[in-house]
């Protein structure tokens, strides 16, 4: 695997006050988890064409909230890859050709 | 026009740095990054998704090489990250675009389509939560731990 993204990624966050700023989305992150019903909302009441494309071994996101999109949405596509929460850095190939898919219909 | 260029929009006075390729005649699609990424890390996507749509993956407020003003002045959160780059959708004329969200971007993806449902032509989640079931014990214990045991952690599952 490339260490280009991890390499970047650490420069990044080690730049000064880059720790602060991550603290407080942190604490934010709730919010996130508070509108939980209402984006379920906006994807029953408007249905928009959905692909959740999923690293399946993420430790953070499982594979059930990848499944849960065909709750609300019933034709949401939903496709696994064998592989973690940063999924691009080993199959992005594999990825850009289920968009092409999906968005060729 | 596979080649990517990089660029920064001024959104009211606050620097945006994004990449962007492909036609501006073609389907858009905003590629929005997660922790503790920025914009490059779609570099190996863009490419092979230029000859058909017209690409723009934003680094997010306080990320990257966009504008990370001191917390005194600017309040981090992720309804003011949606706020800056739901304008700078604007700035750069994304006025109808399919959106690609992942970890934080879902958040931010999800604001903007709950805002403007009218502007998304699609949604493409990859690992962009949104249902309670998605979120793993370590995942909410993670959230208030550094980059590196989260990271350690997560290539712990990836594919060696």
């Amino acid at each position: 695997m490339s260490p280009d993204g991890q390499n970047l990624d650490n420069y990044y966050m080690a730049r000064p006050g880059a720790h602060d700023v991550q603290l407080d989305l942190f604490g934010d992150y709730k919010s996130n988890v508070a509108l939980y019903p209402a984006f379920q909302n906006y994807f029953r009441t408007h249905q928009p064409p959905f692909l959740a494309v999923w690293g399946k071994n993420d430790p953070f996101f499982l594979p059930p909230g990848a499944e849960a999109f065909k709750r609300d949405n019933p034709k949401a596509v939903v496709k696994f890859f064998d592989t973690g929460h940063f999924a691009l850095e080993t199959h992005a190939a594999e990825i850009a050709n289920a968009i092409r898919e999906f968005l060729a219909r | 026009m596979s080649q990517v260029r990089y660029r920064t929009a001024d959104v009211d006075g606050f620097k945006v740095f994004y990449r962007e390729a492909g036609s501006p005649g073609a389907p858009k699609l905003l590629l929005l990054h997660g922790f503790p990424s920025a914009g490059h890390m779609f570099r190996d996507l863009i490419p092979l998704l230029a000859d058909r749509f017209h690409i723009v993956a934003p680094d997010l407020p306080g990320f990257g090489q966009s504008d990370t003003p001191p917390r005194n002045t600017f309040s981090y959160t992720f309804d003011n990250i949606a706020g800056v780059i739901d304008r700078f959708t604007e700035v750069i004329g994304f006025d109808r675009y399919a959106v690609y969200v992942f970890d934080y971007g879902a958040p931010t993806g999800f604001r903007l389509a709950l805002k403007h449902p009218e502007r998304i032509t699609a949604i493409i989640s990859q690992n962009g939560n949104a249902y309670e079931e998605g979120l793993s014990d370590a995942g909410r214990r993670s959230r208030p731990i550094g980059r590196t045991r989260r990271r350690r952690i997560a290539m712990r599952y990836a594919p060696s």
